[in-house]
C-alpha cells in the first residue's frame, strides 16, 4: 500500500511557521510517519493538487492500495480527488463546525465527514464530538501520535527523582531567569522600576541549572487556549514564599516578543514571590532537552481543551507525573493515578477559526482553587512522599503506554483501514474501491 | 446626637454619575438616611469643606455628633472637629495594605486607625478589615436597610413565577433580540478572499458593503473591530493577523486623535460607517410574559461578569421561547456599551430565548412593574460589596440565581436562591495604578450558572410550590437582613462601644484630607 502524507507546513517553513496555528500538524506527521511504515510505502508530497491523484492513478494501473493522508483540519482538506483521502486532525471542543463562512462549505466539517467518509483524530472526546453531528456509526478514530516507545526508552535512562539537584543544561537562545532578570520594565508607566529586557542581547548559548522542585510546561504562548495567565498566577500563589519551587516555561514559537512582553507584565504584577520562573525562548539540543525532562518533577497544563497536547504526552511517557485538567484529549490519559488532576468547568466559546467568532461550542475553564491546590499537593508530595511519587511516575508511564504506543497505534489504525476496506467493499464506493 | 452625612457625589450630580463606583456609595447614603433620621438630626454638607464646617461647628455648639463618610478610606478626610468613620463597601478579600505614589492614605490602615473603627456593608468586608487592623477592631457590618421601603411594593401573597403579559416602559430605548434580527453571518462582510483580511483588514470590508443597513453601520467601524477582537478572537487569530489588527485598530483616529475609541463615536461618523443610535428621549415600551430573568448593571463595570451571565442565558435557552432576560443597564452613555452587547447577542444567535435591553431612566414606579414582572433576579458577579439590585429584587419576593461569595456570602443561600458556586482568582484592588496582584476576587462556575438557568426554569414551570417557598424565604431574608429595627439596634450598639470607650482620641494636629 502506498500512503501518501501531507501537511502545509513542512520540513522547508517549519521555522517561520513555529506557532502557528497549522505547525503542530507537521510535528504530528512527523510523529506518524514510522507509524505509517509499519503499513506501507510512505511518499510525502509537497503539492497534492497536483501529485495525489497523479500517483492514485499509476497505482490503479499497478493494482497498488493508494490513500492519501491530509494532515490538516478537515476546512483545508481536499475533497476532490479520487484518491480516499482522509484527514488527520486534532480538535478540542465539544461540537464541530456544522456552518460555513466565507462562501468555502468546507467549513461545514459534516460536509467533508460526509465527502470522504472516514477521518483520524487523536482523541475519544473528539470522535464523540464527530460522531455527535454524523452519527455514531461514522468511521472516525482516535488514534494518538505514538511517542510514548521514544520517550519511555528515554525514561529507562533517566534518574526519576521528584526533586532536581544541581542539574545543568545548554541553551541555544533566550533564557529570562526571575532570579537574574529584573521585571520592574513591565510595571505601568509611572511605576517602571528598571529597564526593559533587551531580548535579542542575549542570545547565545548559555547553561542554565535547575535545583528543586520543577514544574515545566512547553507551549505556544500565542495560544490563547493554553491559559498561563492561571499557570503563572496559581504557582505564584502557591509558592510566594517558597524558594525551591521553579516554573520552567518552553516557549514554542518563531517571534515571541509579544507575548513575551505580556508575560513579563504578569510577573511583574506578581511581585514580591521567592519562588522561580524561567522563560526559554531558544533551541535545546536533544540531549539538553532530556535534560529539562530529566529536571523536572512534575510537567503542567493549565489548557481551556487539548487536540492531544505532544509535550504533556511526552513527559509523561517519560515518567513525569502531571499537574493537568481532565478535558478533551486529556480525559485518555489524565487520571488521579498519575497526575494531579484540576478541576474545571464548561464555558461557551467559538470555534478558533470562525471569523464571526460565533458561539458555538464549549471549552474548559480551569478552577483556579484546584489548581493552586495541585500545585501545594505536588510539591509536598515531591519533598515528602517519594513512594507516592514513584507511584505516580510508573502510572504515567503506563497510562501513555495504552494511550500512544507504536503498538497501539499500529493496532488500531490497521483495524481502521481493514474496516474502511471491508466498508468500501460493501458499500461498493467507487472512488475507495481500492483500499 | 447629630450626624453628618456625606458621600463625594450629592443629590444634584447623582444623575449625571449614573454608574460610576460613588454612585452606588449614594444609594447607601440614601438608604442609611431615614434610620439615621430617626435617632438624631441628619446634616447632609455637600463638600469636604463644608464637612468639616459642619463638624467644627456643632463641635463647638457643645453637640454630640458623628460623621459617616460614604466613600473609600483613601477618599476621606483623616480627622475631624467631630469623630469619623467611613461607611465602606468593598468587595475584595484584603483591604490595600501597601501604599504608593508617595501617598499614605492608599494604605488605608493609616486612615482607618486614624479614625478608630469603620462600617462595611457586608461580613466579608469586616472580615478583611480585621485581618489587616486586627480582631478587636471596631468594625460593624451595617448593610443597606432596605426591607421596609420594599415590604408593602412586594404584595403579600407569593409571588408568581410565571409571569403574565406585563408592559414595561422606560425614557430612553429598548434592544430587544425579537426585533433586531441578528445574526453571526452580520459580523462579517461577504468578503471571499481570506488572506487579504490578514493584510488589509480593514478597507476591504468597508469597500465590500454594499448597503449602509443598521447592522453594518453599527459593526463596520474601527470601534466596532477593537471590541470585537478584544472580546472575542484575541486568542483565536492567528499571531500574524493579530500583531496586525492590533496595530490598525489601536492606531488613533486621524480626526480624533486624544480620544479613545468608545468616547469619540461622534468624530468617527466622519471617516467611517457607524453605529447609528436609537434615540434614547422617547418614552418606550416593551411586553415580557413567560420566565423572566432580570439583571440591573453597568456594562462598564468588569465585576459584573455580564457577558458570562448572557452567554449561558443564551446556550440554555437556545430552544426554549418562553425565558426572556431583561438586562436594566445603570449606565448613561448608550455608545459606550451598544456595539459591544449588539456584537455579543448575533455572536450567540440564532437562539428562541429573548434578550431585552432596557437603557434609561425608570421612575419608582415603572422600575416596580419591572421587579414584579421579574421571576428571578440574576448575579453573576466576580465580587460584589453589597448588591442592592439584588437586595431589592430579593424584598419583593424574587428568587435569585447568584453565587454566595464576598458580601452576598451574608444573605444568598439555596433556600431563595440557586447559588452558583465560585473559585477564586487573583486580582488587583481597583485603585492600585501598579496593577499588583494582591487580593482575591472569584470566578463564577459558567457551566452551574448555564444549569442554575435550566433548574430555576425547571421550578417555575413544573414545582409553583418550590418558587413560592423561595419567594417567601427572600422576603423572610430581607426582613431580617435589612430591616431597620435590626440596622437601628445594632448602630445603636457599635456607636455605644465605639464613642464610649473603645475610641482613640484621634484629633490629630495637622491631618488633611487625604
Amino acid at each position: 500500500m502506498l500512503i501518501l502524507i501531507h501537511s502545509e507546513t513542512n520540513r522547508s517553513n517549519i521555522r517561520e511557521n513555529l506557532g502557528k496555528p497549522e505547525y503542530s500538524y507537521y510535528f504530528v506527521l512527523k510523529e506518524f510517519r514510522p507509524l505509517l511504515e509499519r503499513l506501507g510505502q510512505v511518499m510525502e508530497i509537497s503539492d497534492p493538487d497536483d501529485l495525489v491523484d497523479r500517483i492514485y492513478a499509476d497505482c490503479q494501473r499497478r493494482g497498488e492500495e493508494c490513500i492519501f493522508l491530509s494532515f490538516s483540519p478537515p476546512h483545508r482538506t481536499p475533497i476532490h480527488y479520487r484518491c480516499p483521502t482522509v484527514p488527520v486532525f486534532a480538535w478540542e471542543f465539544s461540537v464541530i463546525p456544522y456552518e460555513s463562512w466565507y462562501g468555502e462549505p468546507r467549513h461545514d466539517w459534516r460536509l467533508v465527514f460526509d465527502r470522504l467518509g472516514a477521518a483520524i483524530t487523536h482523541s475519544s472526546f473528539t470522535v464523540d464530538s464527530v460522531r455527535q453531528s454524523m452519527g455514531p456509526d461514522f468511521p472516525v478514530v482516535s488514534i494518538p501520535a505514538p511517542v510514548w516507545n521514544r520517550f519511555a526508552a528515554l525514561a529507562a535512562r533517566l534518574q526519576r527523582r521528584p526533586v532536581a539537584e544541581q542539574l545543568e543544561l545548554q541553551v541555544e537562545g533566550l533564557v529570562i531567569d526571575s532570579r537574574v532578570d529584573d521585571v520592574g520594565g513591565y510595571a505601568p508607566e509611572p511605576h517602571r522600576d528598571a529597564p526593559r529586557i533587551d531580548f535579542e542581547a542575549s542570545r547565545e548559548r548559555q547553561k542554565l541549572r535547575l535545583d528543586g522542585v520543577i514544574y515545566t510546561s512547553v507551549f505556544n504562548p500565542y495560544d490563547g487556549r493554553k491559559n498561563w495567565i492561571d499557570m503563572l498566577g496559581a504557582f505564584c500563589w502557591a509558592f510566594r514564599d517558597c524558594e525551591d519551587a521553579t516554573l520552567v516555561l518552553k516557549l514554542t514559537h518563531h517571534c515571541i516578543d509579544d507575548a513575551l512582553a505580556d508575560m513579563l507584565h504578569h510577573l511583574y504584577k506578581l511581585r514580591p514571590y521567592r519562588c522561580r520562573f524561567v522563560l526559554i525562548h531558544g533551541y535545546l539540543e536533544d540531549a539538553d532537552y532530556e535534560r529539562l525532562v530529566e529536571a523536572t518533577s512534575y510537567v503542567v497544563n493549565t489548557s481551556y481543551g487539548e487536540g492531544q497536547c505532544l509535550p504533556l504526552m511526552e513527559f509523561m511517557s517519560c515518567g513525569k507525573p502531571a499537574i493537568a485538567p481532565r478535558n478533551t484529549a486529556m480525559l485518555d490519559y489524565i487520571d488521579s493515578d498519575n497526575a494531579f488532576v484540576v478541576d474545571c468547568t464548561e464555558e461557551l466559546t467559538a470555534w478558533p477559526h470562525d471569523p464571526r467568532a460565533a458561539y458555538r461550542t464549549l471549552r474548559y475553564i480551569t478552577n483556579w482553587d484546584s489548581l493552586l491546590a495541585a500545585y501545594q499537593e505536588s510539591y509536598r508530595v515531591a519533598k515528602e512522599d517519594p513512594q507516592r511519587y514513584a507511584h505516580m511516575s510508573e502510572a504515567a508511564v503506563d497510562a501513555l503506554q495504552a494511550f500512544c504506543s507504536m503498538e497501539q497505534a499500529q493496532a488500531r489504525l490497521s483495524a481502521f483501514l481493514a474496516a474502511l476496506r471491508a466498508r468500501r467493499a460493501i458499500t461498493g464506493d467507487e472512488p475507495c474501491a481500492s483500499l | 446626637m447629630d450626624f453628618i452625612l456625606f458621600s463625594d457625589i450629592g443629590e444634584s450630580a447623582i444623575d449625571s454619575s449614573l454608574g460610576t463606583p460613588e454612585y452606588s456609595y449614594f444609594f447607601v447614603l440614601k438608604a442609611y438616611l431615614p434610620v439615621l433620621q430617626a435617632l438624631g438630626e441628619v446634616h447632609r454638607p455637600q463638600s469636604l469643606q463644608e464637612l468639616e464646617a459642619t463638624a467644627r461647628r456643632l463641635r463647638a455648639a457643645g453637640r454630640d455628633c458623628l460623621a459617616l463618610f460614604f466613600g473609600p478610606p483613601h477618599k476621606s478626610p483623616l480627622s475631624l472637629a467631630c469623630p469619623i468613620l467611613c461607611v465602606i463597601a468593598w468587595e475584595y478579600d484584603s483591604i490595600p495594605n501597601e501604599t504608593w505614589n508617595d501617598d499614605p492614605c492608599l494604605d488605608w490602615r493609616y486612615v482607618l486607625s486614624r479614625h478608630g473603627g469603620a462600617i462595611s456593608l457586608s461580613s466579608h468586608t469586616a472580615r478583611a478589615i480585621r485581618a489587616s487592623m486586627g480582631e478587636d477592631f471596631p468594625v460593624i457590618p451595617l448593610p443597606t436597610p432596605l426591607w421596609e421601603t420594599y415590604a408593602s411594593l412586594g404584595g403579600q401573597s407569593p409571588a408568581n413565577a410565571i409571569i403574565e403579559p406585563t408592559k414595561l416602559q422606560i425614557r430612553g430605548c429598548i434592544l430587544d433580540t425579537r426585533l433586531l434580527g441578528l445574526s453571526a453571518d452580520g459580523l462579517i462582510a461577504p468578503i471571499h478572499d481570506i488572506p487579504a483580511v490578514a493584510d488589509e483588514p480593514i478597507e476591504p470590508i468597508i469597500e465590500a458593503v454594499p448597503a449602509l443597513t443598521w447592522r453594518r453601520r453599527a459593526l463596520i467601524t474601527r470601534h466596532y473591530l477593537l471590541m470585537w477582537y478584544r472580546e472575542a478572537v484575541r486568542d483565536l487569530v492567528p499571531a500574524a493577523l493579530r500583531r496586525g489588527l492590533s496595530r490598525l485598530l489601536r492606531r488613533p483616529s486621524p480626526l480624533a486623535p486624544a480620544e479613545p475609541p468608545a468616547a469619540s463615536s461622534a468624530t468617527v461618523i466622519e471617516e467611517h460607517p457607524q453605529a447609528q443610535l436609537p434615540d434614547t428621549s422617547q418614552l418606550v415600551e416593551v411586553q415580557v410574559e413567560g420566565v423572566v430573568y432580570v439583571s440591573v448593571f453597568n456594562p462598564a463595570d468588569g465585576r459584573k461578569n455580564w457577558e458570562n451571565l448572557v452567554t449561558a442565558f443564551c446556550w440554555a435557552f437556545r430552544d426554549t421561547a418562553d425565558a426572556t432576560l431583561v438586562l436594566k443597564i445603570t449606565q448613561k452613555d448608550l455608545a459606550s456599551y451598544y456595539v459591544h452587547m449588539l456584537t455579543l447577542l448575533s455572536q450567540l444567535a440564532p437562539f428562541a430565548c429573548r434578550v431585552v435591553v432596557m437603557h434609561g431612566f425608570l421612575d419608582d414606579e415603572q422600575f416596580q412593574r419591572l421587579r414584579e414582572a421579574t421571576s428571578y433576579y440574576v448575579n453573576a458577579s466576580r465580587c460584589e460589596g453589597l448588591c442592592l439590585p439584588l437586595m431589592e429584587f430579593l424584598a419583593c419576593g424574587k428568587p435569585a440565581i447568584a453565587p454566595a461569595h464576598t458580601a452576598m456570602e451574608d444573605y444568598v443561600d439555596s433556600d431563595l436562591a440557586f447559588v452558583v458556586p465560585a473559585c477564586r482568582e487573583h486580582a488587583v484592588w481597583p485603585q492600585d495604578t501598579r496593577l499588583s496582584y494582591r487580593t482575591i476576587r472569584y470566578r463564577p462556575d459558567w457551566g452551574a450558572l448555564k444549569q442554575a438557568y435550566l433548574d430555576s426554569h425547571g421550578i417555575a414551570r413544573q414545582a409553583p410550590e418550590c418558587y413560592q417557598a423561595m419567594s417567601m424565604a427572600a422576603r423572610q431574608r430581607m426582613r431580617e437582613f435589612a430591616g431597620e429595627e435590626r440596622f437601628a439596634n445594632e448602630l445603636g450598639e457599635f456607636l455605644g462601644t465605639f464613642l464610649g470607650t473603645g475610641r482613640p482620641d484621634k484629633a490629630v494636629a495637622g491631618d488633611a484630607a487625604c
